[in-house]
């Protein structure tokens, strides 16, 4: 992967984590919660874990920063489960 | 023009004669012009985006004793 | 245009992105070592295009040209580091000059401004050049090791006989310890301690404050760039992604370091640097006397 392609991933994964905390603030209003899980923010870092480690991986990086930008406490397990689906994609597809 | 837009055109002058620079030599000098062009086209830029002072006494920082 | 200036464009605008996203995470560890949920890891970048757009004043009491040129020379001087290291892997003996004229930079800022924090800062930060001793003496250690102060020299040298990590521990250490001043909230940190609310930084705001902030992300990005090709080796830094993993794993030793420890008194600071010159010192006369 070359400097370019690098450098648009993060700008995406930038824009992802910006939209994460636009979406968080206007959504919730309480600073702080625990054992609750936000069903887009699962989804789409689902969709991020798998997409990450195909061609489509600017998407992946744009979809994994929407949890991780979410406002402070919220959107930490959705991350861990996106970042766990990305690394066992990861690994399945370079065991062959 | 205030003091901090007046400095600003000036380094934006210095920093599109450096990008032109770029573009028309090759070499070391490159390297040379672009590290001076990139601040000044910062602040140049930057100068022309930030708002007018609304302080009474520009320059009077509080808690310096004015 | 020659095609190398792009390449230097793309570096430019990769080290200030990665730079900005580690700072963020870096603040983000420690907030979670001290049990707050901490900012989102953009903060840092969001800071710095805040306050791009934010306006300034010349203090009065400010000496006006300096006032602005050392901002700007901040960015030059990290900009010339990337260069030098990254792009063109030239001598380690110009990055430390840079290093110098990096004080020289905090210095004038600090004193530019006339503020009484800024001129404490200013002057903390010429007392707080000891954390370059360490640095002279690791480069004379790797130039008895390897003959060279080239880092495609270095480069190469580890590709045949592995990493440096392992062959002389004290200096990756004391190169560590200059990586620990640098990044914020450090022990050795007195430049910017909070006793003098910002240390130089404290009358530039603003515009300024924000190209500063910029200076600092691509000089954070830059000190961990060369850490990694000097002491890890060329395996890593062939690959933009591998480099940038173990960037990530070196910031969150870093906030474990910086999150864990008290901010040390200026002259405790300086007496802990010294001393760990003297360790690389000692270090480099074993080198010499068993011929390298």
């Amino acid at each position: 992967m070359d400097l370019f392609n690098l450098n648009l991933a993060i700008v995406l994964f930038i824009i992802g984590n910006f939209v994460g905390l636009e979406y968080s603030y206007r959504r919730y209003t309480t600073p702080y919660t625990e054992k609750k899980i936000d069903k887009i923010a699962l989804i789409l870092s689902v969709v991020g874990g798998l997409l990450i480690n195909t061609p489509l991986y600017v998407v992946g990086c744009f979809l994994i920063g929407f949890p991780l930008g979410m406002r402070p406490g919220y959107g930490r397990i959705e991350f861990v489960v996106g970042g766990i689906i990305a690394l066992l994609t990861y690994l399945l597809l370079n065991s062959y | 023009m205030d003091e901090e837009r007046k400095c600003g055109l000036y380094l934006l002058i210095i920093g599109l004669l450096c990008t032109f620079g770029i573009v028309m030599f090759k070499g070391m000098i490159c390297y040379l012009l672009y590290v001076i062009a990139v601040p000044c086209l910062l602040y140049g830029i930057g100068s022309y985006l930030i708002p007018k002072t609304r302080r009474k006494n520009a320059g009077r920082l509080p808690f310096r004793g004015f | 245009m020659d095609s190398s200036i792009i390449n230097v464009v793309n570096l430019t605008i990769h080290a200030f992105l990665v730079g900005s996203l580690l700072l963020g995470l870096h603040r983000k560890i420690i907030a979670r070592i001290q049990g707050r949920p901490g900012p989102p890891i953009i903060q840092y970048l969001l800071h710095t295009i805040k306050f791009y757009v934010k306006e300034i004043t010349f203090p009065i009491t400010a000496g006006n040209p300096l006032y602005i040129f050392v901002a700007l020379l901040d960015v030059s001087v990290w900009l010339t580091a990337l260069i030098i290291a990254i792009d063109l892997k030239s001598s380690l003996l110009i990055i430390i000059g840079i290093y110098v004229l990096q004080k020289i930079v905090e210095h004038g800022c600090g004193l530019s401004s006339g503020s009484p924090y800024g001129k404490i800062g200013g002057v903390r930060s010429v007392f707080s050049a000891a954390a370059e001793v360490p640095l002279f003496a690791v480069v004379a250690a790797i130039y008895l090791t390897t003959h060279s102060v080239l880092i495609s020299d270095i480069l190469n040298y580890q590709s045949i006989h592995g990493s440096l990590l392992f062959k002389m521990p004290i200096c990756a250490f004391a190169f560590f310890i200059l990586l620990v001043s640098k990044a914020p909230n450090s022990p050795f940190g007195i430049v910017k301690g909070k006793d003098i609310v910002s240390g130089y930084m404290t009358e530039h705001y603003g515009l300024l404050a924000s190209i500063i902030y910029i200076a600092e992300a691509i000089a954070y990005f830059a000190l961990l760039w060369i850490f990694i090709a000097v002491f890890i080796g060329p395996w890593v830094v062939s690959h933009p992604l591998i480099t940038l993993a173990v960037m990530v794993g070196l910031t969150v030793i870093l906030a474990f370091v910086n999150g864990l420890t008290p901010l040390l008194a200026p002259h405790h600071s300086v007496m802990l640097q010294m001393t760990i010159a003297g360790l690389v010192l000692c270090d480099v006369l074993y080198r010499l006397i068993m011929g390298g």
